[in-house]
């Protein structure tokens, strides 16, 4: 009987859900890759097989041998270029070939135009949303640097980094409360991220010579590869390290990603009581007054307090 | 009863089936117009055989790349490693299965490997080695911190710079949001009554999106705009051994006070990084002596 009745609630109209259903169902099970190549003939061409023992190498040489082997038109974008990557790959189709690549780093592929494919970063959203800035955050920062900051790596693997970078502080990672505590995770990542700054700093009383003590310009194109680069590494972790610091605390959950700074902003509300401005979330219908953002003081400095939501 | 059931479940099952023979015609069309492509539609390369395979490798002090190379061979499986490991070289003899042989390279060369969905080995960095660093490209960072500004909440400028007395500071975004009240909305606050994000300004919001993503008293549009400052002129940027208040017209140099700076041409042509003071570099040169 059971059976008849829901039959007989298909026939009145479920045929279309369950098709639907299907359909999405299908639709997921196809390679995101394969979607994003509009021409027949290209998808043929990336069924041609390749042969990459390329060893060390990097990404733009990489896809310049692809398009050699293929005659297809296969490039990096332009800030991915000097990616250094090993490659040891053969009998593979193109198509899977770019799979592997953006898999392995995090990237996406697709078809500019015809015959010409690229490999980016992945798509973020632009739209200033708090909710946007923390999936926005893992798209722009590149997967390596988001695994040495700690961000997106298990308990242990952060206790082991932090272990090889600092045998003599060991003792930290003996507290049983370490990895229960927000702050305990984000003292060891803060650790991590500040470490490359001070060797950065070491390497550069070396640049200090009698020469440059005359003041005289020193322009970076003077600066020796290796210069250059501790120059660079030092700006991107100095940053990181600031932007970990507990003064700012919002981006420090991001970074941490362990309190995901996205809240959403239709249950938001203002309020004004005994002269100060709060911001409240609105949870289960009731109106939570949930953090003080500001104070009626109008002196540069103002009573600034900070309570989680 | 039973037989209507039955006579009810055979035409659905007609009906179902034929469903699914249209989605399945739909789906395959593209894939089987490409008829030299028999790869596409196929599960993913199994890795069941690490398990079973076995590896015979002897390589004494080679090149990563060369053992990766045997290795790949051996495993019958492709590799790829994203960057350069720290240890170049290495020497492994290896007579074990093909997973124990890939842990033990990953291992040595301070990396974890994964399967991927087409059956190649991604093997990543894994930084536990000290002076590792992940890869740092100037234009990637570049793009990375242009990237990071655009998805910040925007400084609002005009509300966040107070005449108080004498000269002209930045405040925090807390007090800034504070002043871009208007008189209604303060009053209908003042009411008792509780705005919505939605009836709020665009500087409104930005300024709270600001407040939460800052914290206590930190300035996170700071250290992004400072990033993006520092490196998007990095080629045309010089240092310079500096004497303090070197930008400041309103100050003579300050005798003995010096340091490496780092400066980058900004609208004004005055952004400047200290580096490293006088002081430290005095002191590293005594400690390096001792």
């Amino acid at each position: 009987m059971k059976i008849s009745m829901n039959i007989r609630k298909m026939r009145d109209g479920s045929y279309s859900q369950f098709f639907f259903i299907l359909l999405a169902c299908f639709s997921l099970s196809l390679p995101a890759s394969s979607q994003t190549v509009e021409h027949k003939e290209i998808r043929t061409l990336l069924q041609t097989k390749v042969h990459l023992r390329l060893g060390e190498t990097t990404l733009a040489k990489t896809l310049q041998e692809m398009s050699k082997q293929t005659g297809l038109q296969i490039q990096a974008q332009d800030y991915l270029n000097d990616r250094d990557i090993l490659v040891e790959l053969d009998n593979m189709s193109v198509q899977d070939t770019l799979d592997t690549l953006a898999e392995s780093n995090g990237w996406i592929w697709y078809e500019a135009k015809q015959g010409q494919i690229f490999m980016a970063r992945p798509k973020f959203n632009k739209t200033r949303q708090l909710l946007n800035v923390a999936p926005a955050f893992r798209a722009i920062v590149p997967k390596d640097l988001r695994r040495y900051i700690g961000l997106d790596i298990s308990d242990n693997d952060l206790r082991i980094a932090f272990r090889q970078s600092q045998p003599n502080n060991d003792s930290v990672l003996k507290r049983p409360e370490i990895f229960n505590s927000r702050s305990a995770r984000h003292h060891l990542q803060l650790q991590l991220i500040e470490a490359p700054v001070k060797v950065q700093e070491r390497q550069m009383f070396s640049w200090v010579t009698e020469d440059v003590k005359k003041g005289k310009k020193i322009p970076y194109a003077k600066l020796t590869s290796s210069q250059q680069h501790s120059l660079l590494v030092y700006f991107v972790f100095k940053a990181l390290s600031t932007a970990f610091s507990p003064h700012s605390t919002g981006t420090a959950n991001l970074i941490a990603g362990l309190d995901p700074v996205g809240v959403d902003e239709s249950r938001m509300r203002i309020s004004y009581k005994n002269n100060i401005i709060y911001v409240g979330i609105l949870q289960g219908g009731k109106f939570s007054l949930g953090e003080m953002i500001m104070s009626e003081n109008r002196l540069p400095d103002p009573l600034f307090q900070h309570t989680k939501f | 009863m039973t037989n209507n059931i039955l006579r009810s479940l055979q035409q659905h099952f007609v009906r179902i089936s034929a469903c699914l023979f249209t989605l399945l015609c739909v789906f395959t069309a593209p894939l089987s117009a490409q008829q030299s492509n028999p790869i596409i539609g196929q599960k993913a390369k199994s890795n069941s055989d690490l398990e079973t395979r076995n590896v015979d490798l002897t390589l004494q002090d080679k090149p990563i790349s060369a053992i990766i190379e045997a290795l790949s061979d051996q495993i019958g499986h492709g590799i790829v490693l994203d960057g350069k490991p720290l240890l170049a070289r290495g020497s492994f003899k290896l007579h074990t299965s093909a997973k124990s042989a890939l842990d033990q390279v990953a291992e040595c060369f301070d990396c974890s490997w994964t399967s991927g969905k087409h059956g190649v080995i991604l093997m990543s960095k894994r930084f536990h080695q000290p002076d590792d660093l992940p890869q740092i490209h100037l234009k990637e960072m570049q793009k990375m911190a242009a990237d990071l500004l655009s998805i910040w909440p925007e400084d609002a400028s005009k509300a966040r710079l107070s005449h108080y007395p004498f000269t002209t500071v930045r405040i925090s975004p807390g007090n800034a949001l504070f002043r871009t009240f208007s008189s209604d909305q303060v009053k209908y606050l003042n009411d008792g009554h509780v705005l919505t994000y939605q009836e709020l300004t665009a500087e409104q919001k930005d300024l709270i999106h600001l407040c939460i993503l800052n914290g206590a008293s930190g300035d996170s549009h700071d250290i992004w705009d400072g990033l993006n400052a520092r490196l998007a002129k990095m080629p045309e940027s010089y240092l310079q051994w500096r004497s303090w208040f070197h930008n400041r017209l309103d100050q003579h140099p300050t005798p003995f006070q010096y340091s490496l700076e780092y400066i980058w041409p900004d609208l004004q042509d005055k952004g400047y990084e200290r580096l490293l003071t006088a002081r430290k570099v005095l002191e590293a040169t005594r400690e390096k002596q001792k």
